[in-house]
């Protein structure tokens, strides 16, 4: 996105533009839900975060003094409105047949192995997976990821090396069962 | 596994549009409802509440048989609108009220072709077309920016792009778009011709220059001219106009305030029961002798004929004016000038790179949700500002891009003690905002009570409306 334009939106929003809002966070929709998925696992609840986060974001946009920041503050609203309804549920639904037949592989690419993969996210410590989505995913060099977090870029690499060690051997537990 | 696998699989993940576009206007509507809000939310809440009705009316469209045979009769330009799920274009072309546009500019290797145009009561649109390899640009694929500006304004001072918006569809050779924007103006010219310049499409250079005729018939005025005083609060609201067009209509009222506070109408509902919803506003006019005075025009749903009275539901948004202290103690009061809320700091001091504050929050109502908890432990990180005291003056409200190297705006904020609103929030010196040669008593302490306070429901109240005009 032209991020000139993409600034001058979020300034507009933080003035209190009402369309430039709603065009921004609906400009990111298909990021949000997502992220929200790869927490949450299930539909009905990503909606749930989506929902709030554009709540809690819409309520807090015109504190946000930085336009250059917007995508990785929305990123943390994001990441904090999907671990409170976790926590809320405690019970979390694993991934199931439901989002096996929800998911479109390209020709290229096996179903089956999206699926192991997005299992494996499901099942990391929260904090590995959070900083895996915003490495692998959102792209974010390391130093942004830190301030998401708000933990040392150290703890970063961290997460992130140990966070891709068990997805690995889960993947690979799991690629040998499906042999 | 490598690492493009993770993102492909993760951008497997079927995203239901609809649905997450609708969960986001719920958020936003949530946002608009009973909670405090930011300082300009008069436009916001209201825009987003007649979207959602529009949502509804157009997706009931699809259920509806008749208006499919409809829709089925309507041109090509009544498809466009369908597509884009514009139930005023698709009204509008019914009434063959779309003016049809055959205007084709190519530059760089991209055409932009502008197909249609309408003008009804307050929204202007435009539809059309870009074609060619958009997708090189520096979007997104799939994503449209236009840098435009009309008549000949520049840049962002451009009174049209206040409120415009964009919608994409994905087309044959490219992408068909439309833009709806706000008539700026205070009177209504029933036909004139807007200049539109597109500068650059996603990145790629143009101009791209269009004229573009706008026509609206018989844009018809109720006289309302009846007005509600609230003592108490010390404002008044007066409903001067209701402006009626072929498939919308706009609302002219005007507030008075003691103070700079800000008065949402949140819906209207007529003698039948039909409900009426809000959007852009537009200021028409705004002055300050004996009180703030502010006229407004906002977009409103059609009003139905034959109605003899509104009842207008108003809610007040209290401005308080931000709580200031120079940090050369350690320990005061910080008060909310028009609410009972207030913030003691216990203590104030530097350690290594940040300076931590520790303090009570007080004047909450007893049982707070958890949700509420955390929507003030959020808020916290945003609200205080540290500024460099010699610039405090030079920051202007209007632009909240602050002076580099002089201000910090945010801060970690830790719960101590949720039942007695005990926190701490410590603030980086060192971090990519930041204060240079940072001195506690040369630094000034800002914070904002707003978002803190709730809107409050003020009475509803009834005008009678005249007859209109067949």
């Amino acid at each position: 996105m032209d991020s000139k334009e993409h600034q001058k939106l979020v300034k507009k929003a933080a003035k209190g533009s009402n369309k430039a809002f709603e065009q921004l966070i609906k400009r990111h929709y298909e990021q949000i839900y997502r992220t929200a998925y790869l927490y949450v696992q299930n539909e009905e609840d990503a909606l749930d975060v989506v929902q709030e986060a554009a709540y809690q974001a819409y309520r807090s946009i015109h504190s946000l003094k930085q336009p250059e920041y917007f995508m990785t503050w929305l990123t943390r609203i994001v990441i904090r409105c999907s671990t409170s309804v976790i926590k809320n549920k405690k019970n979390v639904v694993p991934l199931t047949e439901d989002i096996l037949s929800n998911l479109e592989a390209p020709a290229e690419y096996s179903k089956e192995e999206s699926v192991q993969l997005l299992k494996a996210i499901g099942g990391l410590k929260e904090t590995y997976r959070t900083a895996i989505i915003l490495f692998y995913y959102y792209d974010y060099p390391i130093k942004t990821i830190s301030d998401v977090m708000e933990i040392p870029e150290g703890t970063v690499k961290t997460y992130l090396s140990r966070g891709k060690a068990a997805l690995k051997k889960f993947y690979n537990g799991e690629e040998q069962n499906y042999g | 596994m490598d690492n493009k696998d993770l993102k492909l699989a993760i951008e497997q993940i079927e995203v239901p549009k609809e649905k997450v576009l609708k969960a986001i206007e719920s958020g936003l509507n949530k946002a608009g409802g009973i909670e405090s809000s930011p300082v300009k939310k008069k436009t916001m809440v209201s825009t987003i509440a007649a979207a959602a009705v529009l949502g509804i009316t157009f997706s009931s469209g699809f259920v509806n048989p008749t208006m499919n045979g409809v829709l089925a009769k309507t041109p090509l330009i009544g498809g466009i609108f369908q597509k884009f799920e514009d139930s005023m274009g698709v009204e509008l072309s019914k009434q063959n009220l779309v003016t049809e546009l055959n205007q084709s500019v190519t530059r760089n290797g991209l055409t932009v072709k502008l197909d249609s145009a309408y003008f009804d009561g307050e929204v202007v649109s435009i539809t059309g077309r870009v074609e060619g390899d958009v997708d090189k640009g520096h979007n997104e694929k799939g994503e449209i920016s236009f840098d435009m500006n009309f008549e000949n304004h520049k840049g962002d001072n451009d009174p049209w792009l206040n409120g415009k918006s964009t919608e994409i569809r994905k087309a044959e050779n490219g992408y068909m778009f439309l833009w709806k924007m706000v008539y700026p103006f205070k009177t209504f010219k029933e036909n004139f011709t807007l200049p539109v310049t597109i500068h650059n499409i996603n990145g790629i250079k143009g101009e791209w220059e269009f004229v573009i005729p706008v026509n609206q018939e018989n844009l018809s005025r109720l006289t309302v001219n009846q007005e509600k005083s609230y003592a108490e609060e010390g404002i008044k609201i007066g409903i001067k106009d209701i402006l009626v067009a072929k498939a919308s209509s706009a609302l002219i009222y005007e507030t008075v305030f003691k103070n700079e506070d800000e008065v949402y109408l949140e819906k209207a509902i007529d003698d039948k029961g039909n409900v009426y919803h809000f959007g852009n506003s537009t200021i028409l006019s705004k002055s300050k002798e004996d009180g703030f005075h502010e006229i407004v025009r906002s977009k409103m749903t059609k009003v139905h004929p034959d109605i003899s009275s509104l009842t207008f539901y108003p809610s007040l948004h209290i401005a308080d004016p931000k709580a200031v202290q120079i940090l050369d103690r350690k320990t005061f009061t910080l008060n909310s000038k028009r609410t009972s809320l207030s913030l003691r700091i216990n203590d104030a001091w530097v350690e290594g790179d940040n300076l931590v504050l520790d303090y009570q929050f007080h004047g909450f109502p007893n049982e707070l949700s958890k949700d509420k908890l955390d929507l003030i432990k959020n808020n916290l990180a945003y609200e205080f500002m540290l500024v460099d005291k010699d610039y405090v003056d030079t920051i202007d409200p209007e632009n909240p891009v602050p002076p580099e190297s002089h201000i910090i705006s945010r801060n970690k904020v830790t719960v101590l003690n949720e039942k007695t609103s005990h926190y701490q929030s410590v603030f980086k010196l060192n971090g990519e905002q930041r204060i240079d040669h940072f001195k506690m008593e040369n630094t000034v302490l800002q914070f904002d009570f707003s978002s803190f306070i709730e809107n409050k429901k003020i009475a509803p109240f009834s005008v009678k409306i005249p007859r209109q005009n067949k």
